[in-house]
């Protein structure tokens, strides 16, 4: 399943994936091995991550988060999240997501922040 | 308030994709008894976070079969997913919330938790290199047109 070109999405350095319907352990490997390949190729500081079209989630999702979250804390990044539905909004809570993650209104909202991050250092 | 006794058993290959199955064929099993929207999911999340753990811990992601026993006894569902593979060896530290022996695959520790916080009751068994049976309870708090409610 290619998934690279239609789910992941590269703005200046900012990855932006596109989540599917349903986030478990074999979907969350397939956009896991895709990230990788995008995370050697381009500098990449901040990701969203986009939920609008997941409808189911187990912990395979935290753990893709978090990974990514690892991941861009070495460039003093974040990892925002968007487009929550209340099917899943329990399962981001329970475990404590948003403790590390950022929540934005949308994929505008991310990249506003993220700009003006960039612009107080 | 319908009443039920009923039961099945489904066995498959160990492999990711098999736990979208898995996660609908209890869903549809247990639909007749009219669970919410929120009972289903909960469910789901639980079978799948059972399959994950027999494809990547008992496994190793290699081959195996995985079988689901599903029994329905009046209002209640009890699901039995058990596997064959190497068994946990230190099943309380297994459960200790965040606890993972997998780090390397962005496991985040939390099955255990998650089917512990859906499901009514969880009780695990294990033998090292025989297998590991996880057995999960839940009670389905039937509601007169419930499903249709949700649909509203």
């Amino acid at each position: 399943m290619k998934t690279k070109g239609r789910l992941c999405e590269v703005i200046g350095e900012t990855l932006v994936v596109r989540l599917p319907e349903e986030l478990d352990h074999h979907t969350a490997g397939l956009i896991r091995e895709d990230t990788e390949d995008l995370f050697l190729e381009k500098r990449i500081r901040n990701v969203i991550f986009d939920y609008r079209q997941t409808v189911f989630m187990d912990s395979s999702g935290i753990g893709l988060v978090m990974g990514r979250y690892r991941e861009v804390r070495y460039l003093n990044g974040n990892v925002y999240i968007v487009g929550v539905q209340n099917k899943i909004a329990r399962i981001l809570e329970i475990s404590g997501l948003y403790r590390v993650a950022i929540q934005a209104g949308d994929i505008e909202a991310a990249l506003q922040d993220i700009q003006n991050r960039q612009e107080k250092i | 308030m319908e009443h039920f006794n009923n039961q099945m058993v489904v066995e498959f290959d160990s492999v990711s994709k098999n736990e979208s199955f898995a996660r609908v064929v209890v869903a549809a099993f247990v639909a007749r008894l009219n669970p919410t929207l929120e009972e289903i999911a909960d469910i789901k999340t639980a079978v799948s976070e059972a399959v994950t753990n027999s494809i990547i811990h008992a496994y190793e992601n290699k081959d195996g079969r995985i079988r689901i026993e599903t029994h329905i006894v009046e209002d209640t569902v009890t699901v039995i997913v058990t596997d064959y593979g190497m068994g946990i060896d230190n099943i309380e530290k297994a459960m200790e919330p965040m606890y993972t022996s997998k780090p390397e695959l962005e496991r985040s520790g939390m099955g255990f938790a998650f089917m512990e916080a859906f499901m009514d009751e969880l009780f695990v068994e294990s033998e090292v290199g025989k297998g590991t049976t996880v057995t999960m309870r839940k009670v389905i708090r039937q509601e007169e047109g419930s499903s249709l409610k949700e649909n509203n």
